[in-house]
């Protein structure tokens, strides 16, 4: 939907598309993923030990 | 990579540099590696004490209630003597917690404790903002990896430094503590890295931002004010009239400003309560606090070295390798290597002046040096291959031994931060407060200094003192105290310079003299020492004393 017939809206969520590929790399959802697995783990590890 | 150049013609620089915003091969991987790492390292340190908090420091920083930026509906300035960021950014995460997890005030509080122990009703509040802080460390670590690329330096110097910060034993066990300090860490490296992709390509919009990010950082802490002097570096390289150059400076003021303001707006509102935190501040600094005092620049150059390791060293080395390597052979890269002046000269103005800040104060902490360790470390990279380049033509053994160095080095840096991790997961008071509790009857008088276990027996009474050695002796020798518990944590700091605290470890010696029988607990560098002052001991001092 980038040719000429395209909408406004149609030409800016195509190169937000684009643009979000380059950002979103694979070694950034690696980086995400594996940050949200270490805090799970931290999380459990201080909820298994409890309050005071 | 590219790189803006001369009347924003686009320069391919590729005979220069090899890094980018986005990489290929094994250096993308390498900013997703080093935050994990980080972020690894940190966490350890986040989760290590709970459901107990050790840090003296932490309750005092954060007076936690869920929302302190409001009491009834109404703005507490009152409550923003320190600078604001930390405690809204904490105060954000609280009242997430609050929606979600359903936290009460409550939940937040201690149940006894003493000042280097204090048990938590509910820890999970306390780690989540630890873990937004232990994130905020690890994102620090790939900005500075990512600011080395853009500063258009190779895989490896970037990589290097980035592992440096990673494994830096002081970010890893005192950042994630929820302070101003570790935010501080993020919000220094965030305006550092946006001084490169400012230099990467000056423009008006990016200038601003990199003005918005010092004052987030000074309305973090005051002491990240000398940082502001990076703010002139892209004016100087930019191809602009004067007239244009003066006006990306006050943008960058305003946008510095505004941030500072907005964040911290408590300043105007009550600018009496701010002035009187301020002149409290200068007074503790610069009285002073036995084991925390004297020649604060050396201990700071000390604390900064210990924790870049060579990048420190090569840092030392930035300004001259960059100035004596510099190429003018080309217009365009020129102009290049004036911004790697530049911005060498801007990143060593902006530590420069915060270490030089710091020497107006007698008392030196290390964790009022510890946001640049970071920029050091990128400085380190900045000169790193100049400085190979230089090695290498002077033959191969000198290469050889120069990089082995390096390597052992970082190696030795790694060592000391799982080291840290270690210390940090390893919990020798939890080993010693099991030991009290079955040991300690009720009714005994349990006297200990910082870094000492709560025992939380009832019965047993717990005194504290800032140091063993300011325990009255004839309180001691009166037969008063039964136990004694001393803490490297205290006797570290005392005990380390002999000559400069002489009558502290007298004083020390003459109070350990009173102890027949001690149980040491140790995990890594750490040691708690528990005594029994003996009661024929007490008999016999009784009577000297006495007399």
């Amino acid at each position: 939907m980038t040719g000429p017939g395209a909408s406004t809206i149609g030409r800016l969520l195509a190169r937000g598309l684009r643009r979000a590929q380059r950002v979103v790399t694979a070694p950034l959802v690696v980086a995400v993923v594996g940050a949200l697995l270490l805090i799970t783990v931290a999380l459990l590890v201080t909820a298994q030990r409890g309050g005071a | 990579m590219t790189v803006g150049g001369p009347a924003g013609v686009v320069v391919d620089d590729g005979a220069v540099t090899s890094g980018g915003p986005v990489g290929r091969g094994w250096a993308s991987w390498a900013g997703a590696l080093l935050f994990l790492v980080a972020l690894a390292l940190r966490l350890g340190a986040s989760v290590g004490d709970l459901p107990h908090i050790y840090d003296w420091d932490e309750p005092l920083f954060v007076s936690f209630d869920i929302g302190p930026l409001w009491t009834e509906s109404t703005l507490e300035p009152a409550q923003f003597h320190h600078p604001a960021v930390y405690k809204e950014a904490s105060a954000a995460m609280l009242a997430a917690g609050s929606v979600l997890a359903g936290w009460q005030a409550d939940d937040l509080g201690f149940v006894g404790g003493v000042t280097g122990d204090r048990p938590v009703v509910n820890p999970m509040p306390w780690v989540s903002v630890r873990i937004l802080v232990a994130v905020l460390g690890a994102a620090a670590v790939a900005l500075c990896w990512d600011a080395a690329r853009r500063f258009g330096l190779p895989d490896w110097a970037a990589a290097l430094a980035g592992w440096c910060g990673a494994v830096a034993p002081l970010l890893i066990s005192i950042a994630p503590r929820i302070a101003s300090d570790g935010y501080l860490v993020f919000f220094v490296m965030l305006a550092v890295w946006a001084l490169a992709w400012t230099l990467q390509r000056p423009t008006m919009t990016r200038q601003v931002v990199l003005g918005a990010t010092l004052g987030l950082a000074v309305a973090t802490k005051y002491t990240a004010a000398p940082l502001v002097v990076i703010a002139v570096a892209p004016p100087l390289v930019a191809l602009a009239s004067n007239a244009r150059r003066a006006t990306w400076l006050i943008g960058s003021a305003a946008a510095a400003l505004g941030a500072f303001f907005v964040t911290n707006p408590y300043i105007l509102l009550r600018f009496d309560q701010f002035y009187t935190e301020m002149e409290t501040q200068n007074y503790v600094y610069q009285s002073g606090l036995v084991g925390l005092t004297g020649r604060p620049l050396r201990f700071n150059l000390r604390i900064l070295l210990e924790s870049a390791g060579p990048m420190a060293v090569l840092a030392l080395a930035a300004i001259p390798v960059c100035w004596w390597g510099r190429d003018a052979s080309e217009p365009w890269r020129r102009w290049i290597r004036r911004r790697d002046v530049v911005g060498v000269l801007a990143v060593s103005a902006g530590v420069v002046a915060w270490m030089l800040f710091q020497t107006r104060y007698e008392v030196r902490i290390s964790r009022n040096v510890m946001p640049l360790i970071l920029p050091v470390c990128l400085l380190g990279a900045l000169a790193a291959p100049r400085a190979f380049e230089a090695v290498r033509r002077r033959g191969i053994t000198v290469l050889s031994v120069a990089v082995v160095v390096v390597a052992v080095w970082a190696g030795l840096q790694t060592t000391k931060g799982l080291f840290e991790f270690g210390t940090a997961v390893a919990d020798e008071r939890a080993d010693a407060r099991t030991w009290l509790q079955a040991n300690v009857s009720p009714g005994e008088v349990v006297v200990g200094e910082f870094g000492t276990p709560y025992v939380g027996t009832e019965g047993v009474v717990q005194e504290e003192v800032a140091f063993l050695a300011d325990l009255e002796l004839a309180e001691l020798r009166s037969g008063g105290v039964d136990w004694l518990v001393s803490s490297s944590e205290s006797t570290g700091v005392v005990f380390s310079d002999r000559r400069r605290w002489a009558e502290e470890i007298a004083a020390y010696e003459k109070r350990f003299a009173e102890v027949c029988e001690w149980h040491s607990f140790k995990s890594w560098n750490t040691e708690i020492r528990v005594g029994r002052v003996c009661e024929s001991r007490v008999d016999t001092n009784s009577g000297q004393a006495g007399g």
